[in-house]
């Protein structure tokens, strides 16, 4: 189904995003992103030492930051490879599409290559089935990607690429009125210890702070994706140290060093404004696009049971 | 009632119960399918392949099965594979754990190179082309150049059984380096000089004394498939003895617990010798037969008559003053206690299983020596090679020979094999940035694979100050699953598989048996059981993420496309002459001629041997215990033999067949009688033990041929931290910083999420009555003052460690550093501050005070922190004889001081040079001290032995 498309179609522009999204950018940057004016203009110069730069920016933003793929954004496991990235398979089982060769991505639902099969399916006339995969997929978990993209000070080429992704596809959103759901995905196994019980002067809330931490860093139930950088924003915040490790026991960490130097309430602040944000920013991106609204609601829901959840933990504090 | 599929001698067990099983029958593997957990209540069928491969997550190598989805390739999960001959489908929490580190989403998926400064935290992708074309550049005209000790490869976690001697032989070099020596020369070199061979193989499950010096139960080496045989053992009555200071998991459940001064342990396993050997209740015959004592009487009572009676009237001097009451002294154990385990030693009827690794032998100035006397109770009671004793590693380990191997190299590297240790059990590794920093060498090409050496061992700043110096370090290639300090000094970070995406080979000598087992790529192999075959493991695998055998593979033959380094011969397909190897010819060619039994056991079921592996996972070559040294010597050999009058070794100058393995052994060149094949026991020739007296050296000519007489037997050596050495009175303690976490996996563990919920602090141990004279509680912060730094830690008041000894566990401690994501990288050096000149202080915000808690117990328990990186402060003590870092530190512990805060960590590189210096000192280096101007004894066990002419000592030193 993959051809050559003229740059300036949105097929062509979809795939030059998809290209952006999938790799870094290469010396062939202005020709691939003849469609992308503004992408293009963010790249500049393509010398050696802005390819680098690029490079760099692309690996720390995509290798380090955020991962993106859907079952980042949807699964209720976080992880890779899990029951949301079988739904893309199973999406492209439907339209009978396989990813192109040569393309290694982490998984199947790599936002790169749902854009490629969005230019393919449009490029070939299918625009129900396009409709299908913004619908379904990528509309649901674009803009929080975009979002936490956003929240790394991205080079401007890829503040550009999240934004004129974020637009080429929420264009494709019409007729969606009604309200929508998350997809229905099973819950993650639960091999983790249940653990003991917290303290009972401390973080004493339901689920523990174990679940706490782990609502957080799920995405489909805190309603955005934190990213490291953001974790080391609020202990910088609160004067404390982060650790090197993965994002729960950074946030594991933050939280008991709060408790331990009284900084607890400073810490739920922070948090507290990084909700504010991604509401407001939702928000935004509903006025932007108005389809996306039921969506948006989705989120905004979420964030504010996370909020809930965040007051309740400062009042217990 | 059951039905079995065994059919071939060596093939499998498969004892498949026709009700109800723990898990699917095999033959129904390829094809399985189970209600999906996570659709309930839906009832949704999915269909799984089910592979098994080989865990990764420690030493045991215990067997896996992974359950990937037919439809998918997603895996689902992995249980144990019951095929598995070491963990019969038994596994502990890391196993399972595996998933947690595949689809975590942080982790690295693709090679990267950094742009900057080395440090710098600055990374781009590139790919595997570039990284491959750009190392075999740089190798080879390294190699073009004569610089071939330039290029090191330096091994973490191995777990590949054979295939680096494959490599690094083809490319000519004496360039491997490990870990072992800050993990169990000591150890090795205790045993080696008994019985030639570096490691016990126990068989616990049919013993009836188990005496442990280390922690099997929950950790240490196999402690999987060694728990489930210990707790075998006892339930059919076995005494379970264990000597630990601290009381960890498995003291907790012996019958016997024994908490020595630390470093006290030999005098404690002598006194247990010494009322063997007064109240005559030692197997007199096996000695008679099996130790060197005429050889101890001749160099040492050259005058006494040369009788067995005589040798016995000497050990009863010798070892009659380690009474119990002189090991009570020495080690505070209490002497009834020590009395009740020799009873039990003495009534062991030949079956003491004994195990030590880490632990006391790798703690103690001295430690082997530890490790020599508790093999000498396995000597007395005759536990050797018998049913429910001891046996060498060697005799219970099968490493395949490939299809084509290299010569040993004819090169020496002094960077690894430093004069001054000519008996060292093992590379100096942890040595090496103080070697690199007196001039020694440089590195052009440092490989690191699956270590950390920043973090792991001691003084790991002057580590840091190594590796950013790009003189010292042209190029760091970092080999790696997941992040870690030393990665990030890195040039090249290159993502290799977990131990689902990687075909490996893996034996280990973990009861008495022998067997082998096969780490596979299990979406590759899926992908291939579905017709869609993979040229590269990195095009199955997530990401580009590959597997190192295929990577050196590859490189090799880039380093010598034209054959003209003769290097590229090793490479070249034995299917396909001329052209490259494929990992899949490399281990089918193992399997269809090196591995004894296996292709019977395949055409049995009509599969061929590579089909059979691929299936089953593991192939059992041998059940029981089974002693070489007991064997009659092969008929053949003895056609052209010549027998020494006097020490009864028989020399044979017929050629032995070349073995099928390539387990390590110790080697004698022999003279112009041949080879020593043998020694006359009577009428008979065995083949006795793989030593130059070819029995169990109680008497060792090497260590007093070496310099160190005063070492020639078995004896209890003063540690660096003995009682007299630790004035309590200041302030002092000794500190064993060895233990190990269970369920963590040294610096692998941060992306396996339900590891990092079970364990998570290493707090101090202290003793209650400790506690109270320094004033401090439980959770209260501490300083902890090694000779040359300190770091700051929460302090466990408990009874479950000695006075004046304190204890923590160095499976902790990952930096602190400011930022995150890209930045939390690049700002590890902004933490950590170089305070003056080779002083550097890691520590946080001042100004907050330690943490008060209206429930510490719960809140200690559940503190998720990453506890301290104690290992920064501790300089290196390298024994002079085994070359094992002495882990056991003398330190001070004092409240912590006003401005301390929780982590801190000080440490001054300079000082911890000149300690260095100190221990230097201590050594009998082969310059002064070789007996035949070599480097080192030729027969004892070395990794990767260069040729007899390479361990000549240059002319001019020699």
């Amino acid at each position: 189904m993959s051809g050559a498309y003229e740059p300036d179609e949105p097929a062509g522009r979809l795939r030059a995003l998809a290209w952006t999204w999938l790799e870094e950018v290469r010396a062939d940057a202005l020709t691939r992103l003849a469609g992308l004016p503004a992408l293009a203009e963010a790249v500049g110069e393509p010398t050696e030492e802005r390819l680098t730069e690029l490079a760099v920016d692309y690996q720390r933003l995509f290798g380090f930051g955020v991962p993106p793929y859907e079952s980042v954004f949807l699964d209720p496991s976080a992880m890779l490879m899990a029951p949301a990235t079988a739904r893309v398979q199973a999406f492209y089982r439907r339209v009978g599409w396989t990813p192109p060769d040569g393309v290694r991505v982490g998984a199947a639902d790599h936002v790169g290559l749902e854009l490629w099969l969005l230019a393919d399916l449009l490029a070939a006339g299918r625009h129900g089935e396009a409709g299908d995969l913004v619908r379904e997929h990528l509309a649901f978990w674009l803009p929080p990607l975009v979002l936490a993209v956003k929240r790394l000070a991205p080079d401007p080429v890829y503040a550009t690429l999240a934004d004129e992704t974020l637009g080429a596809v929420l264009v494709l959103l019409e007729g969606v009125k009604a309200p929508v759901r998350l997809p229905l995905l099973p819950p993650p196994p639960r091999y983790e210890a249940r653990g003991l019980p917290e303290p009972a002067n401390g973080a004493s809330h339901e689920g523990g702070l174990h679940e706490f931490v782990r609502t957080l860093l799920t995405p489909r139930e805190a309603g955005l994706f934190i990213t490291r950088e953001d974790l080391g924003r609020l202990s910088r915040h609160v004067e404390l140290p982060p650790v090197l490790a993965d994002r729960r026991a950074m946030l594991m960490t933050l939280l008991r060093l709060a408790g331990q130097y009284d900084e607890v309430a400073h810490v739920l602040q922070g948090l507290g404004r990084l909700l504010d944000e991604a509401a407001q920013a939702y928000q935004a991106v509903g006025e932007q696009f108005p389809a996306w609204r039921p969506y948006a609601a989705c989120w905004l829901e979420r964030l504010e049971r996370t909020a809930a959840k965040v007051a309740a933990l400062g009042d217990s504090a | 009632m059951t039905s079995t599929t065994r059919a071939v001698p060596g093939a499998v067990s498969r004892a498949v119960p026709e009700g109800l099983t723990d898990y699917p029958p095999p033959d129904r593997w390829d094809h399985w399918a189970e209600y999906d957990p996570r659709a309930w209540p839906e009832r949704k069928l999915r269909s799984y392949t089910l592979i098994p491969t080989v865990c990764f997550n420690c030493e045991s190598g215990c067997g896996l099965l992974a359950y990937v989805d037919r439809e998918t390739l997603e895996i689902q999960k992995f249980e144990g594979n019951p095929l598995h001959p070491g963990s019969r489908g038994r596994n502990c929490a890391k196993g399972p754990a595996t998933h947690n580190q595949v689809y975590d989403p942080e982790r690295i998926l693709y090679p990267l190179k950094r742009v900057g400064k080395r440090g710098e935290g600055k990374w781009v992708r590139v790919t595997w082309d570039e990284v491959l074309d750009d190392l075999a550049a740089r190798i080879r005209r390294a190699f073009e150049e004569g610089r071939h000790n330039e290029v090191m490869y330096h091994v973490g976690r191995p777990g590949h059984e054979g295939v680096m001697e494959w490599i690094l032989f083809a490319w000519g070099v004496d360039s491997h380096n490990s870990h072992t020596n800050v993990c169990s020369s000591g150890a090795r070199a205790g045993l080696a000089f008994w019985m030639g061979f570096d490691r016990p193989s126990p068989d616990h499950a049919n013993a009836r004394v188990i005496l442990l010096v280390s922690s099997h139960l929950e950790t240490g080496h196999y402690f999987n498939p060694h728990a489930q045989r210990i707790m075998e053992g006892k339930m059919k009555g076995a005494k379970l003895i264990v000597l630990d200071t601290r009381l960890s998991n498995t003291a907790s459940l012996a019958d016997e617990w024994l908490s020595p001064w630390p470093g006290t342990e030999a005098a404690i396993l002598l006194s247990i010798a010494n009322y063997l050997i007064q109240t005559g209740r030692y197997n007199r015959e096996y000695v008679r037969t099996w130790v060197n004592w005429e050889e101890y009487l001749k160099h040492e009572h050259p005058e006494a008559p040369r009788t067995f009676e005589t040798f016995e009237e000497k050990l009863r001097e010798l070892y009659g003053r380690y009474t119990f009451e002189y090991a009570a002294q020495e080690s505070g154990v209490d002497a009834d206690t020590i009395r009740r385990v020799a009873e039990y030693v003495a009534d062991c009827e030949g079956r003491l299983a004994t195990h030590i690794w880490r632990s006391a032998a790798a703690g103690n100035l001295g430690g082997w020596q530890v490790a020599r006397c508790l093999w000498f109770l396995n000597v007395l009671t005759g536990s050797i090679g018998v049913e429910g004793g001891t046996s060498a590693n060697a005799w219970d380990k099968w490493v395949p020979r490939p299809h084509k191997l290299a010569p040993h190299p004819d090169r020496w590297n002094e960077l690894t094999w430093p004069r001054e240790y000519p008996l060292a059990f093992f590379e100096m590794s942890y040595l090496l940035p103080h070697f690199l920093k007196e001039g020694r060498g440089r590195l052009d090409v440092y490989f690191t694979r699956v270590y950390n050496p920043i973090w792991t061992n001691p003084d790991g700043m002057t580590w840091l100050e190594v590796l950013t110096d790009e003189e010292k370090v042209g190029l760091h290639v970092c080999l790696t699953p997941t992040w870690s300090e030393t990665a990030w000094f890195a040039d090249y970070v290159l993502p290799m598989g977990h131990a689902p995406e990687r075909h490996d080979l893996v034996s280990y000598e973990t009861h008495g048996g022998r067997w082998i087992a096969f780490r596979q790529p299990v979406r590759r192999v899926a992908m291939e059981r579905m017709g869609r075959p993979v040229q590269f493991t990195y095009e199955a695998n997530p990401g580009e993420v590959w597997e190192e055998t295929e990577f050196w593979i590859e490189l090799s033959w880039r380093i010598d496309p034209d054959g003209s380094l003769g290097i590229r011969q090793y490479f070249e397909s034995p299917y396909r002459p001329g052209e490259k190897i494929t990992v899949e010819e490399y281990f089918r060619w193992m399997f269809e001629n090196t591995v004894p039994g296996l292709p019977e056991a395949a055409a049995q079921e009509g599969l061929t041997p590579m089909e059979y592996m691929r299936k089953y996972g593991a192939f059992e070559i041998r059940q029981g215990v089974e002693a070489p040294p007991y064997r009659e010597v092969d008929p053949a050999l003895l056609a052209d033999a010549t027998v020494d009058e006097e020490t009864g070794i028989v020399y044979s100058r017929v050629e032995a067949p070349k073995p099928l393995h390539m387990t390590p052994h110790p080697a004698f060149p022999g003279d112009e009688r041949g080879k020593p094949v043998g020694i006359k026991v009577g009428d008979r020739v065995l083949r006795g033990f793989d030593t130059p007296s070819r029995k169990l050296e109680f008497y060792s000519r090497t260590l007093v041929e070496w310099g160190w007489p005063e070492y020639a037997v078995p004896t209890y050596i003063k540690s660096h931290v003995a009682p007299e050495k630790v004035n309590r009175e200041r302030g002092e303690f000794v500190l064993i910083p060895t233990f190990r976490l269970p369920t963590l996996i040294h610096t692998r563990s941060g992306n396996a999420k339900w590891l990092y919920e079970i364990s998570h602090k290493n707090p101090l141990w202290i003793h209650p009555e400790d506690a109270a004279r320094l004033g401090v509680r439980t959770n209260d912060l501490v300083r902890v003052t090694t000779e040359i730094g300190y770091f700051v830690v929460k302090c466990w008041v408990t009874e479950g460690i000695r006075p004046g000894v304190v204890a923590c566990s160095h499976h902790m401690g990952r930096w602190r550093l400011h930022e995150t994501g890209m930045e939390r990288w690049s700002s590890a050096l902004v933490d950590l501050r170089r305070t003056g000149e080779g002083q550097w202080q890691m520590r946080q915000k001042a100004g907050v005070g330690p943490f008060e808690s209206d429930d510490p117990d719960s809140k200690r328990i559940w503190w998720t922190d990453v506890g301290v990186h104690q290992n920064l402060t501790f300089p290196v003590h390298p024994d002079p004889i085994s070359g094992m870092h002495c882990w056991h530190q003398k330190v001070q512990v004092e409240r912590a001081h006003p401005g301390d805060r929780y982590g801190d960590v000080f440490v001054d590189t300079d000082l911890a040079h000149q300690v260095y210096r100190e221990w230097l000192k201590m050594t009998r280096p082969a310059d002064t001290h070789s007996p035949d101007g070599t480097r080192r004894p030729y027969w004892l066990l070395r990794p990767f032995r260069p040729t007899p002419a390479a361990y000549k000592l240059p002319e001019e030193k020699s």
